[in-house]
């Protein structure tokens, strides 16, 4: 019996270790990976995503992941495209004329449209839109300063004024109430008119008209289904007319009290709630705030988390009635007002001050109510023909067209495109709603049965986290667009689920993926390889310190940070350049908020780090200075004959003068008691989790950093902590900005909008700021500044003593009622003032640029990008322009030969 | 008679422990804040979509609509902020995720316990011998190196200098094949020896351990009295006693690789489960949450009762229930 066990069980083992030899020998001879070539595709093109996309529906997609098949089921109104000068895009062979490429130069082409039309002066009277009122009184301080021939009016006591003349070709005209003279122009850039090819097709040859768009337009925005795209219809930097209303039709809940009720009468007075609270102080009431402090923030007079108490003050500065009263009638309702004396007269103070027109009442109360319905005719968006619609948006949308009439790089940017669905496909695809979810859902572009392309390619497979494939869309009109000749080489995409990069890599070296981001742990062996390439990046990580002071104190050990002279000390003691090579693979030094990918004149190729004044404001912050009576620069010890040549030489690394602001800082903070003479400074620096990669940039700044103080009073009393316990989404940079539990954050930066640098310069003053507790708007950021033809070419200059948050708001136009605006001045006007806030902004040392992003890639050996000069507008050409090296089955035979490709 | 009421009384509490596990998940995960889709934008329109989806009523109104939903239409709910799986069904995903998770872990448990069952016995029986040392040396060598690191080297050179298996599974999985076709079991080689060296290692020792102990017991004395071989004395009396302990390991083995390998998945590129609740979690998916915690916690409370019985069938002197 013992023997046939013992057999059972030889035989057993030997079985299963067979097996697994024989699975192993069976499997040797095939290739590793699977590119085995198919009937369908010539030339495919191998890829990994690390996560499969879930859902391509337009309407509320979430992920970039999501935002990968959509790339290539669609197309676009306007598209950019190298600039090819004057040789033009091909040669005389019909060959693309590659070596014609303007170095960093774009042109914005029709795709899917063929005409562009500022239609605005046609709709004056439909969807909101009115003709533009512009004031002719002028004020002015002495009657003397009115020009010869003027009447001046007015007296001492309330201001003078005269009534300038109104263009040639424009009527002055009086207000009724005689309170305004003005003359009146059309609006521009308002509405649209939008021109569609005649041969837009789906996958399935089923033509495309304009009243598709119009559809797709009425399902995004349908309040039945809550697509979380539709807000960006209303809330972003296009508010399409109507699009907010038609959204929120229907709902019940709280809302201003002029949304819940249209007109105000004593009948309603017990269900308005006075309200001057923010959004969060209302959190009874859903959340909603009334109309007058929605005004307070559009002008901005107060932000979102402005406190009931805050407008109070501001109203009391206008002298309409003291916060204390405000505070009294807060969260009342006007019935409970009226019927007390103390608080009636109170709110008929407020309502005294503010009323001109019946129903302003409702302006100061959230009331509950209903979002009243409204048909889509009523939102800024319908079709004139077959292939003609007009969109009409509530705000000017600029940078569209340029003077002659040709597209600017807006409509490339930010206008080239709408939702679009497949009605037919769409409409199958919807679902009523269940359980406990009362929206209707859609299960449209989320599988190959529910997909509908019309761009150059469609997808073919899609399987769950294994892989997805996209073939050539035969109907997609620009395959027969003579400017697209000898392009789309590509019939083939492919993409694998990889989540782990070394893996990925291994299928790279094997042939199965066709580029790949060198990591830093390869990065020695391959960022000079003859394939690499290296892409630059918008994002400027900074080393970020604590700036919430009651955070900062002596029992903490990590007071010091409160001192300039320290905080400035901490970034001159790092090498900015061995920095970013230690933690990154390719990455630069960084020493300004904006790199060479910033744009302040985006039509004629304005690159904002090459100018003089963005220069000019680095190395003043980094020490540098300028002799007027030589011309020359001298940083360090150093003179320089030009500016060009201090700032190529600026690093921003410094340890000698570092060492003199740490005994500067410590004396200050010793007389201050904010440490003591044998004290230790304790300075946390906080990460997501405790990596490697992490711990790469806490040892670099500890190292740095304790060799720093070397020599100074603070020698060997500094101690870098580490924190890897700040888990999940974003809590890392919500635990540093809102929380303050450590001190030092070196892995947040800010990234994108290269071409809107007057809004993007805001991400270092707004509350999202990683240093946050620092007041762009204190006292002590005031600067004087002279911001030249400061409201349009051939104005008049404009100086002014501002704090940075004020020039930021004059700059954008968003200082509120009577406060300057640059928004029209010229472009090298505003240039002026980027530099100048970015150069105070750094002088502050809250957030101190470290690091430029650059990322290198390894291309294979199959593929070809048309050039490798990185172009910001067309990145490498993409698919599009993207040549073989190989065919499938020539890649295929030659991979069997090889097996494994090296690329060092 | 006796062991029926032990089952049934096992399952009758097993059910109640469930109930109780799901509405402590259930609770927890919905006193979470909930996630909206985006910080920027509308924060009201964003709040109305919340709000809309019933995620601000009170929690055992959520519940009371959860358990009909399940009980009446057997809707298991959709995926709302999960990565891959956002607006698709959780039965569907999970189910269409857990072939190759169970493939792999038979197969881990096929080629695993008779290997390290084999290498335990031996080394029980060569105690203190060269083969008990080399085993044993082995066995501290596998338990002690994490299984991320046997992956990547198996991967390495099995797969990348040898050649002998694919990259991943996906690939194999991509062309068409079927899970149990042959194809698909060279694939899932390299992932099944990667997961099972470290459950070799553990069925070794604790054979060992256990096999070592009762070899020395007075019985096998008695055993071999009897007249019984060396070989009739360890296997019918020695192994089937060191069972007792070693098969319940080799049971909950299987059940927590039932869960998957996070780590194991994402380096073979195995569409597997294990990616599934960690993601659950993090993203904060109720329906997923749920769904995946009962799952885990049924499997694991069923396991419990099968390894009680278990015992029964091995020592014949354990009787359930028997008063």
């Amino acid at each position: 019996m013992a023997k046939k066990w013992r057999k059972v069980a030889i035989i057993a083992t030997s079985l299963v270790m067979a097996s697994s030899i024989v699975a192993s020998t069976a499997g040797c001879k095939k290739l590793v990976v699977n590119v085995d070539p198919v009937d369908y595709a010539k030339h495919t093109y191998y890829t990994y995503t690390n996560e499969s996309p879930s859902s391509w529906n337009e309407f509320s997609y979430e992920s970039e992941n999501d935002r990968i098949i959509l790339s290539y089921i669609g197309s676009a109104f306007f598209e950019f495209d190298y600039d090819f000068g004057s040789e033009g895009k091909f040669k005389t062979d019909g060959s693309l004329n590659k070596d014609a490429i303007q170095e960093g130069k774009f042109t914005v082409n029709y795709s899917a449209a063929t005409k562009l039309e500022d239609v605005s002066a046609e709709y004056v009277g439909q969807y909101g839109l009115e003709k533009e009122k512009h004031s002719l009184l002028v004020d002015i301080d002495d009657p003397a300063d009115a020009p010869a021939g003027k009447h001046v009016y007015g007296d001492a006591d309330n201001g003078y004024f005269y009534i300038d003349d109104a263009p040639a070709g424009y009527e002055a005209v009086m207000a009724p109430d005689g309170s305004d003279v003005y003359y009146e122009t059309d609006p521009v850039g308002k509405a649209w008119k939008i021109t569609l090819r005649e041969d837009l097709k789906w996958d399935d040859g089923t033509p495309i008209k304009a009243e598709d768009f119009i559809y797709s337009m009425k399902q995004q925005l349908d309040p039945a289904f809550k697509y979380y795209r539709a807000q960006e219809y209303y809330s972003g930097n296009f508010i399409l007319h109507n699009a907010k209303n038609y959204v929120y039709q229907g709902s019940e809940g709280w809302f201003a009290g002029d949304t819940s009720y249209k007109n105000y009468s004593e009948s309603i007075d017990d269900k308005l709630v006075f309200s001057l609270g923010s959004s969060s102080e209302n959190s009874d009431y859903d959340g909603a705030i009334c109309s007058f402090r929605q005004w307070l923030q559009d002008n901005n007079y107060a932000k979102e988390s402005t406190t009931a108490a805050e407008v109070g003050q501001f109203l009391e500065l206008n002298q309409v009635a003291t916060a204390a009263e405000l505070a009294k009638i807060e969260h009342k309702k006007l019935s409970e007002i009226k019927a007390d004396a103390t608080l009636k007269a109170i709110w008929d103070k407020v309502i005294g001050w503010w009323q001109t027109e019946p129903d302003e009442e409702l302006d100061f109360f959230v009331a509950e109510g209903k979002f009243p319905d409204m048909d889509f005719e009523e939102v800024g968006m319908k079709a004139l023909s077959d292939y003609e619609f007009v969109v009409v948006y509530d705000n000017e949308i600029s940078d569209i067209l340029n003077e002659d009439g040709s597209l600017a790089y807006g409509a490339g940017y930010y206008f080239s495109s709408l939702p679009l669905v497949k009605k037919d496909l769409y409409e199958k695809c919807k679902q009523a709603p269940s359980g406990s979810n009362e929206l209707y859902t859609s299960t449209y572009n989320s599988s190959v049965e529910t997909s509908a392309s019309w761009g150059p390619y469609k997808l073919k497979n899609f399987e769950t986290g294994v892989y997805f494939e996209l073939v050539k869309n035969e109907n997609w009109y620009g395959y027969n667009l003579p400017e697209n000749k000898g392009q789309y080489e590509t019939d083939r995409i492919y993409y694998r689920i990889i989540s782990e990069w070394n893996t990925a890599w291994q299928y790279f070296q094997k042939g199965g993926v066709d580029s790949i981001g060198i990591d830093v742990s390869i990065a020695k062996d391959y960022k000079n390889a003859e394939r690499a390439y290296y892409t630059p990046s918008s994002l400027t990580s900074s080393i970020h310190f604590q700036s919430t002071l009651s955070a900062l104190t002596k029992e903490k050990g990590n007071a010091m940070l409160k001192y300039q002279d320290f905080r400035q000390a901490l970034t001159m003691g790092i090498d900015r350049a061995a920095y970013a090579s230690s933690v990154t693979t390719s990455s630069q030094a960084g020493l300004g908020y904006f790199n060479s990918l910033y744009y302040y004149d985006v039509a004629n190729g304005g690159v904002y780090r090459d100018t003089e004044q963005a220069k000019t404001a680095l190395l003043n912050v980094y020490g540098g200075t300028y002799d007027s009576a030589t011309g020359k620069w001298t940083v360090g010890t150093q003179t320089y004959d030009t500016l060009d040549a201090a700032y190529k030489a600026l690093t921003g690394y410094n340890l000698e003068g570092a060492r003199k602001l740490i005994d500067k800082a410590y004396d200050e903070a010793l007389a201050n008691g904010d440490i003591d003479a044998k004290g230790k400074v304790t300075l946390t620096m906080g990460f997501p989790e405790d990596n490697t990669a992490y711990r790469r940039y806490f040892n670099y700044l500890k190292k740095a950093w304790t060799d720093l103080v070397k020599g100074t009073k603070l020698q060997g009393r500094l101690n870098i902590k580490f924190d890897g316990n700040h888990p999940g989404a974003n809590a890392w940079a919500t635990d540093f900005i809102d929380n303050a539990q450590y001190d030092i954050c070196c892995i947040g930066g800010w990234s994108g909008g290269e071409w809107n640098m007057p809004y993007i310069i805001g991400s270092y003053i707004r509350d999202s700021r990683y240093a946050k507790g620092w007041d762009p708007n204190g006292a002590d950021t005031k600067f004087t500044f002279t911001i030249k033809e400061a409201t349009g070419e051939g104005t008049e200059d404009y100086t002014g003593t501002h704090t940075i948050k004020e020039w930021f708001d004059y700059l954008n136009g968003t200082g509120g009622e009577g406060a300057p605006s640059f928004v029209q001045a010229p472009t090298n006007s505003k240039l002026d003032i980027i530099a100048a806030l970015e150069e105070r902004i750094l002088k502050t040392y809250w957030s101190c640029p470290a690091i430029s992003g650059y990322s290198a890639s390894l291309m294979g050996y199959k593929t070809e990008y048309i050039s490798y000069d990185y172009n910001t507008f067309m990145g490498y050409g993409g698919l599009q322009y993207m040549t073989y090296n190989y065919t499938d089955q020539e890649w295929y035979d030659y991979l069997q030969e090889v097996h494994t490709l090296n690329y060092k | 008679m006796y062991m029926f009421k032990y089952v049934m009384k096992r399952i009758g509490l097993m059910l109640m422990t469930f109930c109780v596990i799901m509405l402590i998940c259930f609770v927890l995960i919905k006193l979470l804040p909930v996630i909206p889709n985006s910080q920027a934008g509308d924060k009201e329109y964003l709040e109305s979509i919340i709000v809309a989806r019933g995620y601000r009523d009170p929690i055992l109104v959520q519940l009371g609509r959860y358990l009909k939903r399940i009980f009446l239409y057997g809707d298991f709910g959709v995926g709302v902020n999960m990565p891959e799986y956002s607006g698709k069904p959780v039965w569907d995903a999970f189910v269409s995720r857990l072939p190759p998770t169970i493939l792999i872990n038979i197969y881990s448990s096929l080629i695993g316990v008779p290997i390290g069952l084999g290498l335990g016995i031996l080394a029980a029986l060569k105690k203190n011998k060269w083969q008990d040392h080399t085993i044993s040396t082995l066995v501290m060598v596998f338990i002690s190196v994490p299984s991320i690191v046997y992956a990547f080297l198996i991967q390495y050179i099995f797969c990348f200098k040898l050649e002998w298996f694919p990259l991943g599974v996906a690939d194999t999985i991509a062309t068409g094949a079927s899970f149990l076709s042959w194809d698909m079991f060279v694939a899932m080689m390299p992932a099944t020896l990667s997961l099972c060296l470290g459950s070799i290692a553990g069925y070794a020792r604790g054979t060992r351990a256990e096999l070592t102990e009762v070899l020395t017991g007075e019985f096998m004395l008695l055993a071999r009295t009897k007249g019984l071989t060396r070989g009739q004395a360890t296997l019918r009396h020695a192994l089937r006693n060191s069972m007792v302990v070693i098969f319940p390991s080799i049971l909950s083995e299987f059940v927590s690789v039932l869960s998957g390998s996070l780590v194991i998945e994402q380096i073979f590129v195995i569409p597997g489960v294990g990616k599934l609740y960690l993601t659950a979690i993090n993203s904060v998916d109720y329906d997923f949450f749920m769904f995946l915690s009962g799952f885990y916690c049924l499997v694991g409370l069923l396991a419990g009762i099968v390894v009680d019985i278990s015992y029964g069938f091995i020592d014949p002197r354990i009787r359930m229930g028997a008063k």
